[in-house]
């Protein structure tokens, strides 16, 4: 900060800071609901059933449905395609149903994982069986999909120009896809409040460092006011 | 191939109580999803099987059952194959009958995907014994998305006032407002979804669901921008249907407050990306037969948006048959509507819509053709830029009438004289085809047909009048004289009216097709039109135009019975008649040349029938020009009457 600069500026002792935080009213409840809000999306069931039980605050879904949903991210996670897809279509067959393109990139990964374990006799075998039809029916589908089936081409995918998904990064692009899915069909965003919550914070005092010196949070996680440095004159 | 082996292994299952549990499942997973699976496990005749697992008692069996046969239903052929082996009976029974919430939310998903087909048996379903309680109940339920599922199912049962009525004294409205206030997106969405289709076009139901506190309030939240495009969507249609049954004197919210509020919803929407289907239909309805809104509409940009719709071929034909549509309605009473739309360059678009193969395309287009072709300023101009008269003929032999007249009515438009696409008509034999139109057994086509005809006639060439009378014979032309509807025998007297019209040798033409019965059929027709002033003032003209024409012409009139009746018409109650019968004694008492002593013969005649005290009545004529013209009559007369006493003088001496 520039010398004189802040001499236009309030400054606030952390005293009159601490008076003013003090007025502002945070119900418990709410943070209350912005914790369950957090573990639920995030699929700590056994917390959340803890918490709802130590709080007294409904989670707001049903936590059956939250293990389901995590189990299912697992199975994608660690190659078991097939597990994955039974699983949605317990919980609600509507998804796979309807949604053609996530189940599509299931069934992709579905390849993907029968190449990786070496299956390829399986895999030439699905492609035909259930990937290929599916091109014809959803043209758009079609650039992916012969991406996809070119994997068989190659002897080491590894080094090939489709190396990109053979890598765990598209395991969990696929997983994080499911889950969002299935989190939308609960009526459950994607992400949880609280992040958004501290990316405000960090704004909030972005645009009060413009007009105030004040004691600010440097560090999210501890949550400690810093005092400003004293007045230069 | 592996596939099918499979397949019929799993098939097999069924059929063993050992395997079957594993059987149903397997086939489930197999057919979510993917359409060629269906067909397969159909052609192996899976579906029969899975509609008699549904008579298990085991829960599982009956979870997966159901689950693999609402698969199968989201498909036209699995509905179809579903039906065929009465799998609806036993579906409802499983949902009425178990008390298991698992067995209970597979059999409601299951109905859901049923219910969302066009094909949906909703009658079966809503009627079936326990159903509709039973549904109303399931929307109370916190089970993952039963009660959801349910509200679609009432929603898609909405057929018509009977279903809504049924539905709603169920009971359904308490639990469906409710929802409105739920935190899960997804209820209040099916919610929304159930409440639009509870009161479309149903006063009872609309004012039923008034009746709750705060739902007005709770659908105006929903509007709103934040929500998903399909919830301000379907909110914004439930708005629109409550306000047109608002009671009077609602506590918070007037009609007009409640639909200016619905319609820059409902336009907005129109230029987002993804725009639902419904989106043009809904806003057509909102603003027809109101005028305000109409404009509201196109000050919003509607316009545009609908004719950006037009433009984009990737469009789906639902929203293209709406848009068209919703700008027919926009369109037919506003000429700077009419503009903006020939501003958004989509008439090739609208003429091609106008041979779409689906018939309800092309009655779209053809209403949004009828629209544009009331302005006489796109006549004269754009319209004829495009070829129109040959999709249009076509779609006036379409056997549906209604698109049929419509389709003749733009012809009717575009035969006027001063429009660009009446050469395109005559090319296409236009005249042919509104003759036969004219000799139609639908008085809405012979209307148009006739219509189209009398403009083609004005101030025609003499050979297109000469193909008229070819198309038409004058026993038709008698006969729509006389044509049991009004309408009818008001443009077939315009028609007359406009063929005689011109010249001595037009007036011969008509007397020579009618073979002389002209004068008879028109003084026919006019005594008979009492109260019908347009068809009156027709047939004087035809009269006035005669007397204006040639020595045989004034005889033929003369010999006819019409001078007696023009003297009597001279105290028509209508002014324009008075002005006629004025002009045509004016013209039957003037001379050209070398016809004096016929002149004077006329002349007697009239003063016989009285002719010169009703015109001295006239000079004191309300209106202005009856006055005048009778004064120009009356000094005519005694000019003649001077000149003749004159010469009687000569004589004398």
């Amino acid at each position: 900060m520039g010398r004189g600069e802040s001499n236009n500026k309030r400054r606030i002792s952390a005293e009159e800071w601490q008076r003013k935080l003090r007025e502002v009213p945070v119900r418990k409840e709410d943070m209350n609901r912005v914790v369950m809000n957090f573990l639920v999306t995030e699929g700590y069931v056994d917390v959340a059933r803890t918490f709802e039980r130590e709080s007294g605050t409904a989670p707001g879904v049903d936590l059956d449905q939250i293990t389901d949903r995590m189990e299912i991210r697992k199975a994608v996670q660690s190659g078991d395609v097939e597990q994955a897809i039974e699983r949605v279509n317990d919980l609600d067959p509507e998804i796979l149903e309807e949604q053609q393109e996530l189940f599509f990139h299931l069934q992709q990964q579905r390849l993907i994982e029968l190449i990786r374990g070496g299956q390829l006799a399986e895999a030439l075998e699905f492609a035909q069986e259930y990937l290929a039809p599916r091109g014809e029916d959803h043209p758009e589908l079609l650039e992916e999909l012969e991406r996809t089936v070119a994997l068989l081409v190659f002897e080491d995918v590894r080094s090939s120009p489709l190396a990109d998904l053979m890598d765990v990064a598209q395991r969990q692009k696929t997983a994080s896809e499911l889950n969002a899915a299935i989190l939308a069909s609960q009526s459950q965003e994607a992400e949880p409040k609280l992040p958004n919550l501290l990316k405000l914070l960090v704004w909030a005092q972005k645009q009060l460092d413009e007009k105030a010196v004040y004691p600010r949070i440097e560090n999210l996680t501890s949550g400690d006011l810093v005092e400003p440095p004293p007045a230069d004159d | 191939m592996a596939a099918t082996a499979r397949a019929q292994a799993l098939v097999a299952g069924l059929q063993d109580d050992a395997t079957r549990l594993q059987a149903l499942r397997g086939i489930k997973n197999c057919v979510i999803g993917n359409r060629r699976q269906k067909q397969q496990y159909i052609q192996l005749g899976a579906v029969q099987l899975l509609v008699a697992a549904l008579q298990s008692n085991d829960a599982a069996q009956l979870v997966q059952a159901a689950a693999a046969l609402g698969s199968f239903a989201a498909s036209e052929q699995g509905l179809q194959v579903l039906l065929q082996h009465g799998g609806i009976p036993h579906l409802l029974r499983v949902l009425v009958g178990s008390s298991d919430d698992k067995v209970v939310e597979a059999a409601v998903r299951a109905l859901k995907a049923v219910a969302r087909s066009p094909a949906a048996p909703t009658r079966q379903i809503l009627e079936g014994e326990g159903v509709l309680p039973r549904l109303v109940s399931l929307l109370g339920s916190q089970t993952s998305n039963v009660a959801e599922s349910a509200a679609v199912v009432l929603a898609c049962c909405c057929a018509g006032a009977a279903e809504q009525l049924a539905v709603a004294a169920a009971g359904a409205i308490p639990p469906l407002v409710a929802l409105l206030s739920s935190p899960q997106r997804t209820k209040q969405e099916a919610a929304l979804e159930a409440l639009a289709a509870l009161s479309r076009g149903n006063a009872e139901t609309s004012q039923a669901v008034l009746q709750h506190r705060g739902v007005v309030g709770s659908l105006l939240r929903a509007i709103k921008q934040g929500g998903s495009p399909h919830a301000r969507f379907v909110a914004a249609v439930c708005l629109a249907n409550l306000s047109r049954n608002l009671p009077a004197g609602h506590q918070e919210h007037s009609q007009q407050d409640l639909q200016q509020a619905v319609l820059p919803v409902l336009v907005r929407l129109l230029g987002e990306a993804g725009v639902a289907e419904d989106v043009p239909g809904a806003l057509g309805q909102l603003v027809a037969n109101n005028a305000e809104l109409q404009q509201a509409a196109a000050d919003a940009d509607a316009i545009a948006k609908l004719g950006a719709i037009l433009n984009d071929p990737a469009r789906p034909p639902r929203l293209v048959e709406g848009a068209l549509r919703c700008l027919a309605t926009l369109c037919l009473d506003h000429e700077p509507h009419r503009r903006q739309l020939m501003e958004c360059k989509v008439l090739p678009q609208i003429a091609a819509a106008l041979s779409d193969p689906q018939p309800s395309m092309r009655a779209a287009a053809c209403m949004c053709m009828l629209s544009l072709s009331r302005s006489t300023k796109l006549l004269r101009g754009y319209l004829g830029d495009v070829e129109l008269a040959a999709p249009l003929l076509a779609l006036s032999r379409e056997p549906d009438v209604e698109v049929a007249a419509r389709a003749a009515g733009v012809l009717a438009n575009m035969a006027v004289d001063f429009s660009a696409v009446k050469e395109q008509l005559l090319r296409h034999d236009g005249i042919a085809r509104f003759a036969a139109l004219a000799d139609s057994m639908t008085p809405a086509l012979r209307l148009q047909g006739v219509w189209g005809l009398s403009s083609v006639a004005y101030m025609s060439s003499q050979e297109v009048k000469a193909a008229i009378a070819a198309q038409l014979p004058w026993s038709t032309m008698a006969a729509l004289l006389e044509d049991p509807e009004p309408g009818v025998r008001e443009k077939a007297m315009l028609l007359v009216r406009n063929l005689v019209y011109n010249s001595q040798s037009d007036i011969q033409a008509v007397l020579r097709w009618s073979s002389d019965a002209l004068l008879e059929a028109v003084r026919d027709a006019l005594q008979r039109g009492e109260g019908h002033a347009a068809l009156k003032q027709h047939a004087m003209y035809v009269v006035v135009h005669m007397a204006s024409s040639t020595s045989a012409h004034k005889a033929a009139v003369m010999a006819s019975g019409w001078p007696a009746l023009l003297v009597q018409l001279l105290s028509d109650s209508d002014e324009r008649m008075r002005e006629g019968a004025v002009w045509a004694i004016i013209n039957l008492t003037w001379s050209s040349d070398g016809d004096a002593e016929e002149n004077a013969a006329r002349v007697a005649a009239l003063r016989a029938l009285g002719v010169e005290e009703r015109l001295r009545v006239l000079e004191h004529d309300e209106c202005l020009a009856v006055k005048e013209r009778a004064g120009t009559a009356i000094n005519q007369l005694q000019a003649l009457a001077a000149a003749a006493g004159g010469e009687a003088a000569m004589e004398a001496v």
